[in-house]
């Protein structure tokens, strides 16, 4: 082989290699290192926790997920030998699998977690779909006539929305109901009590008969008032011979009541409303007559025809 | 020797049973190789915790990969491939190349054992700190050191740590894991002939450090059925 062997090298090589040379026997004869215990320990327990048997996944060929599409929900039934079903498949399909972390004894009392299929999310969508879209039907096509329902006679969507709608439906009357009960049952409030807040005058026509012969006596005081102011002030501008400078020159109290025969005469406040007051009902406007009548005797509660008028009520 | 194909075949039985979950196939395999693999470490480190380290290193990925392991190999080949790739990543991280191309010796590929590495009491037990001080052919057998026998050892035990890290590898793959040389080339990605010329070198220069000492009479150690070192 290579340069600078001897055939006594090739043939101790040879017996190496056959493990007859005594340098093998010499190598076999050193201490036998190994590792600690502690290290045994340790790798076996990793080995142990490692090699629990995990879960086994059911097959997806036997989860066969029975989905009801009349139900809101599609729920998938899970086959009965899934839990607790002993592995099937090669060791390589074994190896493949996750294993999850359990106990041996768990094995067998644990429900295995089954994979969903893929086409049970977009089922049980079209499943929901089509439920909402029969109640949708059923509620619209039951509100206005019974024609339009007979058309989905025999229809399980049909039917089963005639069943929610007459559930809601009697949820609706219930509450109805209740809501009626509760108002008839609540104590009404006490009718409002009208207290007048004045003298009621109950013969407008007597009334108005006695404030027009009042007001004819006021108009005949006023007149004979402002003739005998008249008088007097006539009999004043005119003074007689030789009486002229003996005559005492009026003082401001008299011409205060010269210069006031007019106030006599003058229409007061209290006749111009009672002047109004005929006003209005010779105006054909008996309400507002009545009306200010009243404030009328509101503001003159003490006048003497407020009085008379007040006592042609009934007490 | 091991028959190498029985054994095989019954540890990739074994592997494939812990694969499946059986812990007692896993406690068997390892029984079996704990030895052999922890020694390829501890000759190839001189580091019982570098040992240790590695060791350990192994079996887990073993234990990780156990659902992925297939039985086209031996278990042997399987393992010892995992624990030469360990080797080298110590080599690496440590800054020591672990070949130089041609399988030659180079410096920085040689691990020099360190004394203050050792721990005294494991050195006591397991290994001499005096051997590797001293170069093969200068040591003196001490006083202890009576007999023919444990002089060669000692100086067999200095020699193989003096050999390159691929000629002490090849050398321990054939005696500790009793591996042929497709085998070696196989777990060291080699090939053929290169192996076998370093094992050649390696054999060469063990004899030579032993020197003219009478040679062992006879191998004092029984292997075990499975293949491990009693």
């Amino acid at each position: 082989m290579s340069t600078g062997n001897t055939p006594r090298d090739d043939a101790e090589f040879e017996a190496f290699l056959g493990r007859e040379s005594p340098l093998a026997a010499d190598y076999a004869g050193l201490e036998k290192a190994g590792p600690p215990a502690s290290l045994d320990e340790k790798i076996l327990a990793v080995a142990k926790v490692a090699a629990r048997p995990a879960p086994k996944p059911v097959p997806k060929t036997e989860a066969k997920p029975v989905v009801t599409p009349i139900a809101g929900k599609a729920v998938p039934t899970q086959p009965a030998q899934a839990a607790g079903a002993p592995a099937q498949g090669s060791g390589a399909e074994r190896r493949k699998r996750p294993r999850p972390e359990a106990t041996p004894a768990d094995d067998h009392t644990q429900a295995v977690p089954a994979r969903r299929p893929p086409w049970l999310l977009p089922a049980a969508l079209a499943a929901s779909v089509l439920v909402a879209v029969g109640v949708g039907l059923g509620v619209y096509l039951n509100a206005p006539s019974d024609s339009a329902d007979a058309t989905l006679d025999g229809s399980l969507f049909a039917k089963r929305a005639r069943e929610r709608s007459e559930e809601s439906k009697a949820a609706t009357a219930a509450v109805q109901d209740a809501e009626v009960i509760e108002l008839e049952l609540a104590p009404l409030p006490p009718p409002p009590v009208f207290q007048p807040e004045g003298p009621q005058v109950q013969d407008l026509d007597a009334a108005i008969a006695l404030i027009r012969k009042e007001l004819v006596l006021a108009n005949q005081m006023a007149a004979a008032q402002a003739d005998q102011a008249l008088e007097l002030q006539s009999l004043s501008r005119a003074p007689m011979p030789g009486q002229q400078s003996a005559a005492p020159a009026p003082t401001p109290a008299t011409e205060v009541e010269l210069a006031s025969p007019a106030s006599a005469s003058v229409v007061q406040p209290r006749e111009r409303r009672l002047t109004k007051i005929l006003e209005l009902y010779d105006g054909g406007n008996p309400d507002l007559a009545g009306d200010s009548l009243e404030i009328f005797l509101r503001d003159f509660e003490d006048d003497p025809i407020s009085k008379r008028i007040v006592a042609l009520t009934p007490e | 020797m091991l028959p190498a194909m029985a054994a095989g075949n019954d540890d990739a039985e074994l592997m494939t049973r812990y694969a499946a979950g059986d812990v007692a196939a896993f406690a068997a395999l390892y029984a079996r190789h704990k030895g052999p693999l922890y020694r390829y470490f501890f000759r190839q480190c001189g580091n019982p915790d570098t040992a240790d380290e590695l060791f350990q290193d192994v079996w887990l990925r073993i234990i990780k990969a156990r659902e992925r392991y297939t039985p086209t190999a031996r278990f042997t080949t399987y393992m010892y491939q995992i624990a030469h790739n360990c080797l080298v990543d110590h080599f690496r991280k440590a800054g020591r190349a672990f070949t130089n191309g041609s399988g030659e010796p180079t410096a920085a590929a040689i691990p020099e054992p360190v004394a203050e590495e050792i721990d005294p009491a494991f050195a006591s037990a397991r290994w001499s700190l005096v051997d590797w001080e001293n170069d093969p052919a200068d040591s003196a057998p001490g006083p202890e050191a009576a007999s023919s026998g444990e002089q060669r050892a000692g100086r067999l035990r200095s020699a193989l740590d003096t050999l390159p890290v691929e000629q002490r590898e090849a050398f321990l793959l054939h005696e500790e894991a009793e591996m042929g040389l497709a085998d070696i080339a196989e777990v060291t990605g080699a090939n053929p002939e290169t192996v076998k010329s370093r094992l050649r070198y390696a054999v060469k220069k063990l004899r030579t450090a032993l020197g003219d000492l009478a040679p062992a009479t006879a191998r004092s150690t029984s292997r075990t059925p499975g293949g491990a070192l009693s």
